[in-house]
């Protein structure tokens, strides 16, 4: 019982209570209490948008990382500017289960925990091409459940700047474990009918990485996506279909991610106006959630919330926050485009040692 | 099925509960024993009197919230408001009780109440020191002086406000 309180506890206090004794400083190392501990914190969870910003200039616009302060978003007026309070700002990713990843150059990667502070550089990376021939970097964060530790994989994609060609079957992987501070080359697998080309931003859940892809050749209107995952335990990647109706819908219209606890796809119906909810409860078995009633001037799905929520857009650039149980609508008062939300947790994994 | 519509509780110290059974299978001991046809008689608990009278009125106020969930009576919503604010404020000032109803939610299994009573422990304590942590859970201190320093030194930062 005494474990259940003090996963309650926020990361500041644990931090503090390290020192109480042996067995509480142990306890809070492991990956099991880390990952019971940011489950307890979901209600403190708070919310980060990262969006492109064209009010001040539209000839200029600039992307924002904003940090809503209250987890509940009863009061979105307070809110501050992340980078601020980011050790470096360079090509920020995330934050994954706590943690943000930046890219400093290509081959320098930093962690950075905001609960703990800790700033961590990785080993430098053995990259078979030069820096600038980089063309995108997909990457997965997570427990290893079996081993019980946290892994980060790496894929690196390159191309040709003087032909302009995307070099699909020259990628490589990388496996970085945090319980031996070293990274590891992983080669098994055929990228070559994924589109790895876009920034990819992955989904953990139950000790793998989701990321949804393109698959198969490129085509602007018709193109069909996979989600490919990687399971963190056996180190293996594996494709999984998603529902049907993905096969007749536009790209923009579409969003991964999960939806109580559920890998789901919130998609937009243009034409009844409304948005569906598919959740995968059974592994490779859909099932959609519900559908909302017609919403008026939206036009895109832009990612799950807590407690049912979830955020869309409407067709002149504002976020909008979607209650499906309330058919309640709140304006978030910010107008750009590209938003991506993410769930700002405090972990309390150490990146220490 | 059983034919009554409540259940007995037996406190510790002897005085015993009538509860409508729609109200306790909110504890998970209990309703394995209704569904077992084992709740007729008096169920005996080592719990006081004055722990499962205060178990009880949880429950009764959590199974009258869920059951109004549907309608929109804001006066009723208040009253219930104020009633866990209430229930907040007493078992956070008696330590006594906080502690009886731990053990309490923890052996009958109701795993909202005692998520409840775990966060307002967690509330309680945040803000203490390392010392006066240990005074609280009764815990030796076993690390050395050096020790205990060089793991406060990995996050000086939370020791300050």
């Amino acid at each position: 019982m005494v474990v259940e309180i003090l996963s309650k506890f926020p990361v500041k206090s644990l931090l503090r209570f390290r020192c109480v004794c042996k067995s509480w400083y142990e306890l809070f190392e492991s990956p099991s209490f880390i990952s019971k501990h940011l489950k307890a914190g979901n209600s403190n969870t708070r919310l980060i948008l990262r969006y492109v910003d064209s009010s001040d200039d539209p000839e200029f616009p600039r992307l924002r990382d904003c940090l809503f302060l209250d987890p509940t978003l009863a009061n979105i007026s307070l809110e501050e500017d992340l980078l601020l309070l980011m050790p470096i700002d360079d090509h920020l990713r995330g934050p994954f289960e706590g943690l943000f990843i930046m890219f400093i150059g290509g081959d320098e990667i930093a962690l950075y925990n905001r609960a703990t502070r800790d700033l961590k550089f990785l080993p430098k990376l053995t990259l078979i091409d030069n820096l600038e021939s980089i063309y995108t970097i997909m990457f997965g964060l997570g427990l290893d459940p079996k081993c019980n530790y946290y892994k980060l994989v790496y894929i690196v994609t390159y191309h040709d700047s003087e032909l302009g060609e995307v070099l699909n079957d020259s990628r490589q992987v990388f496996i970085y474990s945090f319980s031996d501070n070293s990274w590891r080359n992983f080669q098994v697998f055929e990228f070559g009918t994924y589109d790895l080309n876009e920034v990819l931003d992955c989904t953990y859940h139950n000790g793998a990485c989701h990321w949804l892809v393109p698959f198969g050749p490129f085509h602007p209107l018709c193109c069909h996506y996979v989600i490919l995952s990687f399971d963190m335990s056996d180190e293996v990647f594996e494709e999984i279909q998603g529902p049907n109706c993905l096969l007749e819908i536009a790209p923009e219209h579409t969003v991964f991610g999960l939806y109580n606890d559920s890998l789901s796809f919130l998609v937009f119906d243009e034409r009844e106006s409304c948005f569906d909810i598919w959740t995968m409860k059974e592994r490779y078995h859909w099932t959609k959630e519900f559908s909302t009633t017609p919403i008026l001037a939206v036009d895109a799905p832009i990612g799950f919330w807590k407690n049912d929520t979830f955020f869309i857009g409407s067709n002149t650039e504002e976020l909008l926050l979607y209650d499906p149980n309330s058919e309640e609508i709140i304006d978030f008062q910010h107008k750009g485009c590209c938003f991506t939300i993410f769930f700002d947790k405090e972990s309390l994994f150490t990146l220490k040692g | 099925m059983a034919t009554t519509s409540t259940v007995k509780l037996r406190s510790g110290d002897n005085e015993v509960f009538e509860v409508e059974k729609q109200v306790m299978i909110q504890s998970g001991t209990i309703r394995n024993m209704i569904e077992d046809d084992a709740a007729d008689g008096e169920i005996p608990l080592q719990i006081s009197s004055r722990n499962l009278a205060k178990v009880v009125e949880w429950c009764k106020c959590m199974q009258h919230r869920d059951r109004n969930n549907n309608n929109d009576n804001k006066e009723e919503e208040e009253e219930e408001e104020e009633w866990e604010k209430k229930f907040d404020e007493e078992v956070s000032e008696d330590k006594d009780l906080h502690f009886g109803l731990l053990l309490a939610a923890n052996y009958l299994e109701i795993p909202a109440l005692l998520h409840r009573l775990c966060q307002l422990a967690a509330d309680i304590v945040k803000g203490k020191t390392p010392e006066e942590i240990r005074r609280t859970f009764n815990i030796k201190k076993d690390f050395t002086p050096e020790e205990e320093e060089a793991v406060m030194d990995e996050h000086g930062w939370a020791f300050h406000d």
